[in-house]
C-alpha cells in the first residue's frame, strides 16, 4: 500500500512593495524564473506559464548538473493583484511525489503587501515530506523578498 | 473577498474488495449512477476520462434553479488504490471553492476501508465547509448503498 501524507504549510511575508508590484512577479513568467527556486545552488532549466484560468504552467529546476525536479499545474483562479490559486504535481524524474493546492493571497498591509502562501499537498510516497515543502517555500519567499527589494 | 482553508477526512469500511471499489470512482458509467444523481435534481452533464491529466465535469441541478457544476483534474492515480484530483465547485457564475481530494482505497477485513481526504479552499468567509463536508458524508453513504445494490443485483 502506498502511504499518503496530507498537510497545510502556510507561509508569509510582508513586502514594501505594493500588491500590484508583487503580483507582477508571480504573472509575468521573465520575473518568476528569477526568484522561484527553493536554493541559491540550484538553477531552473526550464520554465513557463501560461498565466489565465485554466492555463498550464510548467517548470523544471535542481542541481545545475542534473536538475531532475519538475512541478506541472494548472491556474484554477486568478483576482489579479488578490489571488493566485493553483494545482499541480511535483515529480522527481518520473515519480510523482506529490499534489498540490496552491493559494497566493495578497493583501494591502500598510504602504506595502502581506504575503500569504497556503500549501494544501498529499505526499504520494515519493520520499517528499511536509518539512521538505516548508523548507522550500521559506527559500522561495525570502528569494522573492530579495528580488522585488533589488 | 476572503478565503478559508480547511481539510476534512472522512473513513467509510465497505463490504467489496478495493478492485470492485475503485472500479466504481474509475469507470464513468458506474461513478454517473453514484455521483452524479441527486434525487429529483436534472442531471445536465456528466463526463469522466479518467487519466491523470484527465477530466471530469458533472453539472446538475434543481429545476428552474442555478446549475452546479464540478469540474476537476486528476492528478495522481494507482489503480485500487489512490487517486488525487483537483476540483472547482461553482454554484451558477459563482466560485465556492477549489479543493485537492484524495481517495485511499485499503484492504480491510475482508472489504474495503475507504479514506476521504479533502483540502479546500473555501471562498467568501468559508461559510459553505460544514455543508461540503455533510454532503460528502452523505454521498459516501449513498455510495455504501449503491454498492450493495450492485452486489444484490450480481448475487
Amino acid at each position: 500500500m502506498t502511504e499518503t501524507v496530507h498537510a497545510t504549510v502556510v507561509i508569509e511575508r510582508d513586502f514594501a512593495a505594493a500588491p500590484a508590484r508583487v503580483f507582477k512577479a508571480w504573472a509575468d513568467p521573465d520575473q518568476r524564473r528569477q526568484w522561484d527556486i527553493p536554493s541559491a545552488e540550484w538553477v531552473v532549466a526550464e520554465q513557463r506559464q501560461d498565466f489565465r484560468v485554466g492555463g498550464e504552467e510548467y517548470s523544471r529546476f535542481g542541481p545545475v548538473d542534473d536538475p531532475q525536479y519538475i512541478a506541472k499545474g494548472f491556474y484554477l483562479d486568478i483576482v489579479p493583484n488578490e489571488r493566485i490559486v493553483s494545482a499541480g504535481t511535483m515529480h522527481f524524474g518520473e515519480q510523482r511525489s506529490s499534489s498540490t493546492l496552491c493559494t497566493v493571497e495578497l493583501a494591502p498591509h500598510g504602504k506595502g503587501t502581506r504575503l500569504k502562501i497556503t500549501d494544501q499537498s498529499a505526499y504520494l510516497g515519493g520520499g517528499e515530506s511536509p518539512g521538505d515543502r516548508d523548507g522550500g517555500w521559506n527559500e522561495v519567499a525570502d528569494k522573492l523578498v530579495a528580488f522585488l527589494a533589488g | 473577498m476572503s478565503l478559508t482553508h480547511a481539510t476534512f477526512v472522512i473513513t467509510r469500511d465497505y463490504k467489496a474488495a478495493p478492485a470492485r471499489v475503485f472500479a466504481a470512482w474509475a469507470k464513468a458509467d458506474q461513478k454517473r449512477a453514484w455521483f452524479a444523481c441527486h434525487g429529483d435534481w436534472i442531471s445536465y452533464e456528466y463526463t469522466l476520462d479518467f487519466r491523470v491529466g484527465g477530466k471530469e465535469i458533472n453539472r446538475t441541478g434543481p429545476a428552474g434553479g442555478d446549475v452546479h457544476a464540478y469540474d476537476a483534474t486528476y492528478l495522481d492515480i494507482v489503480p485500487n488504490e489512490r487517486l488525487v484530483l483537483a476540483y472547482a465547485m461553482r454554484v451558477g457564475e459563482r466560485l465556492l471553492s477549489l479543493s485537492l481530494e484524495t481517495v485511499e482505497f485499503a484492504d480491510h477485513a475482508g472489504g474495503t476501508r475507504l479514506t476521504f481526504t479533502e483540502q479546500g479552499a473555501f471562498l467568501e468567509g468559508g461559510g459553505d465547509i460544514a455543508e461540503r463536508e455533510e454532503g460528502t458524508r452523505i454521498g459516501l453513504d449513498a455510495f455504501g448503498a449503491w454498492l450493495d445494490s450492485t452486489a444484490a443485483d450480481a448475487a
